[in-house]
């Protein structure tokens, strides 16, 4: 449909203004949000993914596309339903407690939204309870930690102990970023995975997801 | 009679002076309508008596233009440091160039089983003799993070480990607010008092602002005790463009000066007449990797250009410059450092922090330690110029009975400046025929460094330490590491 392709080609263009209008446009003529979901803007963001992996997109440009994206979302929220919402999965990221480098998993966050997910990100210097809490809160599917400093990389222990304590280790998968992370280290303290960059850490959420 | 002619500095230049002012008096006024958070009550303290306006609850300062202009009249122009016998040992002032290595890195290159792994006290102390023994690397750096140690010490225990088996002054950093008492224990245990090691300081400390305009409790706590306690801080602001800086080289700029303006002010109002260093690494952020490249020429551009508005306010400099992003001692090793090392040199930058350096800045290399020793060689000759010698230049070509070949050769002239007028490489450069080389093995120049780093750590030994010294240096480190559950430390 014409309409759709429109808006998905709007997404790769980083047409903000673009999306909106035929998004309401849309709406308007009573296409389901799902088919502008899963016809439209999910695959658009996706080809904009699929380029930036090949260099022939850059971060800014991929983080415009991602903000077309949800300010498509913005109208479609109040109609979709919560499955159809985060049918991706709930994602809570933050850099952990002591730490204040967040450039990586920012740019994780917002690839993550871009691909469908729900993501709770908490900032930086993120003591371990407010991770759980979150995790509770959001029934989150995924918490994802960062840690640039190799004395902060001591917390991401903190925070899976916590899980366990709150009882809610099994119902998440524990990803780690940053310069104090490392394969290893993952294996070493129980993290389920280490995402190296950002587009790695995106295939990690989504591999994770897809074993559910 | 010919006049005197001395040899000419070379030098590089980026910026016209109306752009370092204009770049100067954006700086002031972001410091005054943006202002800097700090995030520590002494740092808040000090600049709101020296007269900025302070929001506590924001933990903001705004340092207007007038605090800014009289902490630049106070600031010295030039520092000397001292190594582990109290001899001078580097002067950072005008255009004197250094070479220390890159640091803190938590990783090392391992050439024997070809990984990148994280290094351990063993590792640190190999590549602490390593850099003893290379002239062309003037200072040394805590450069590894070794991990069998508790890392809250780190800091700290990696300047005791340069301290044990180096005598070359030191730059260093800390991992947490306890580190920088431990260090300055250490420098007194050296020198013998602390008047001493307040008339004779050999270590400076890394005081990092975090873009942007930010001063975390930890490095403003650093900045203010090195400079109230003659360890000279280095200001490394650390613009990453377009991610947690302007995108435009000018915009970063801005914030480089302001960041380090600010770091200028509360130094000297902590201690006024105190030395500071206008450092930084900041970085041409990768657009496609979302990575801070050190060998991206952007980068280096970055780094020449806020050296010059460091000499124009007259405070010495340094930079993370002479690094590459190269995995392992390839050509990409090669090429980068050589790059970042001769412009670093033409720039005057007084302190070059980067020798040995790979992958963005994580990763040291005792390999690569040899080869950019051939090539910090190389750059400081080249700044040296050329100098005319001699009543006249050509002695020989006036010479009765001249002839070509031998002449030259045997000639009196020649067996005066042979030595003098050339900068000889080391066993890495390869500059023999091709048979020779052939027979030699065919090696490349990554082979080589391998192998001249076994022969230097088989045969130097480093200046030992007085034994009382070296007792009273590993008690002051033991009862630290005890403080964290480490109750022997991990020396051989």
């Amino acid at each position: 449909m014409d309409l759709l392709e429109n808006i998905k080609q709007s997404i790769i263009d980083m047409d903000r203004g673009k999306v909106v209008e035929l998004t309401r446009k849309a709406l308007g003529e009573g296409i389901k949000p799902e088919r502008l979901l899963y016809e439209a803007l999910t695959p658009g963001m996706d080809i904009v993914g699929e380029q930036y992996e090949k260099n022939i997109k850059f971060i800014p440009e991929m983080l415009m596309s991602a903000e077309a994206l949800r300010d498509a979302m913005e109208l479609l929220a109040p109609i979709l339903t919560k499955s159809d919402l985060s049918k991706a999965g709930r994602v809570v990221m933050g850099t952990v407690e002591g730490d204040i480098h967040d450039i990586g998993q920012q740019i994780v966050s917002m690839m993550l939204e871009g691909a469908g997910f729900e993501v709770y990100n908490l900032g930086v210097d993120v003591p371990a309870d407010k991770f759980v809490e979150k995790a509770k809160q959001e029934q989150a599917d995924v918490v994802g930690m960062s840690a640039f400093l190799s004395t902060t990389g001591l917390r991401f222990p903190d925070v899976i102990e916590a899980l366990q304590e709150a009882g809610i280790r099994e119902q998440v998968k524990v990803m780690i970023g940053g310069a104090a992370a490392s394969g290893k280290y993952a294996e070493t303290i129980g993290a389920d995975g280490y995402g190296s960059n950002a587009g790695a850490a995106v295939r990690l959420v989504k591999s994770f997801m897809s074993k559910q | 009679m010919a006049k005197e002619i001395k040899a000419k500095r070379p030098l590089v230049s980026l910026l016209s002076t109306e752009f370092i002012e204009r770049i100067v008096d954006e700086a002031k006024e972001v410091l005054d309508k943006t202002g800097v958070w700090v995030q520590n009550e002494e740092g808040l303290e000090i600049l709101g008596n020296g007269g900025a306006r302070i929001d506590r609850e924001k933990e903001k300062a705004y340092i207007p233009k007038r605090l800014v202009e009289e902490s630049l009249k106070s600031v010295p122009s030039s520092i000397t440091l001292y190594d582990r016998n109290g001899n001078p040992h580097i002067n950072l002032e005008g255009n004197n160039i250094h070479f220390n290595p890159g640091s803190g890195g938590p990783k090392v290159w391992d050439s024997d089983l070809n990984v990148i792994r994280e290094p351990s006290t063993q590792d640190h102390i190999n590549y602490t003799k390593l850099v003893d023994a290379l002239d062309n690397i003037d200072q040394i750096s805590a450069a590894m993070i070794p991990n069998d140690v508790p890392k809250e010490i780190g800091g700290q225990y990696r300047v005791f480990l340069c301290l044990k088996y180096s005598t070359k002054s030191i730059f260093g950093g800390t991992f947490h607010k306890d580190g920088l008492q431990v260090e300055k224990d250490l420098l007194v245990a050296i020198r013998g008092s602390e008047k001493a090691a307040r008339e004779k300081p050999m270590l400076l400390i890394g005081a990092c602002p975090s873009p942007p305009l930010k001063w975390s409790d930890l490095t403003c706590h650093d900045l203010i005790m090195g400079a109230q306690n003659w360890i000279p801080p280095v200001l490394i602001s650390m613009p990453l463009t377009g991610s947690t800086a302007p995108i435009t080289i000018g915009g970063s700029l801005v914030q480089h000066t302001a960041e380090s303006l600010s770091g200028v002010v509360i130094g000297q109002l902590a201690s006024q007449g105190s030395p500071i260093i206008w450092g930084g690494s900041p970085a041409a952020f990768d657009m496609r990797f979302g990575t801070t490249p050190m060998g991206a020429i952007e980068t280096m551009m970055i780094d020449m250009a806020y050296n010059e508005i460091g000499k124009y306010l007259g405070i010495p400099t340094e930079a993370y410059i002479g690094i590459s992003d190269a995995k392992r001692p390839d050509s990409q090793a090669g090429l980068e450092t050589g790059i970042g090392a001769v412009l670093a040199a033409l720039a005057g930058i007084n302190l070059i922090t980067g020798a040995g350096m790979l992958n963005l800045e994580t990763t040291q290399s005792l390999e690569k330690l040899v080869i950019d020793n051939e090539i910090c060689g190389m750059a400081r000759r080249l700044v040296q110029g050329i100098t005319p010698r001699g009543e006249r230049l050509a002695e020989d070509l006036f010479t009765e009975g001249l002839y070509e070949g031998k002449h030259f050769l045997l000639s009196p002239t020649t067996m005066k400046w042979f030595r003098e007028e050339f900068f000889y490489s080391g066993p890495v450069i390869s500059r023999e025929d091709d048979q020779t080389w052939m027979e030699k093995g065919a090696t490349t120049a990554e082979q080589r460094a391998k192998e001249e780093v076994k022969r230097i750590l088989a045969t130097h030994e480093p200046e030992p330490l007085d034994k009382d010294v070296d007792i009273e240096l590993v008690k002051i480190m033991t009862k630290d590491a005890e403080k964290y559950g480490m109750s022997k430390l991990p020396l051989p």
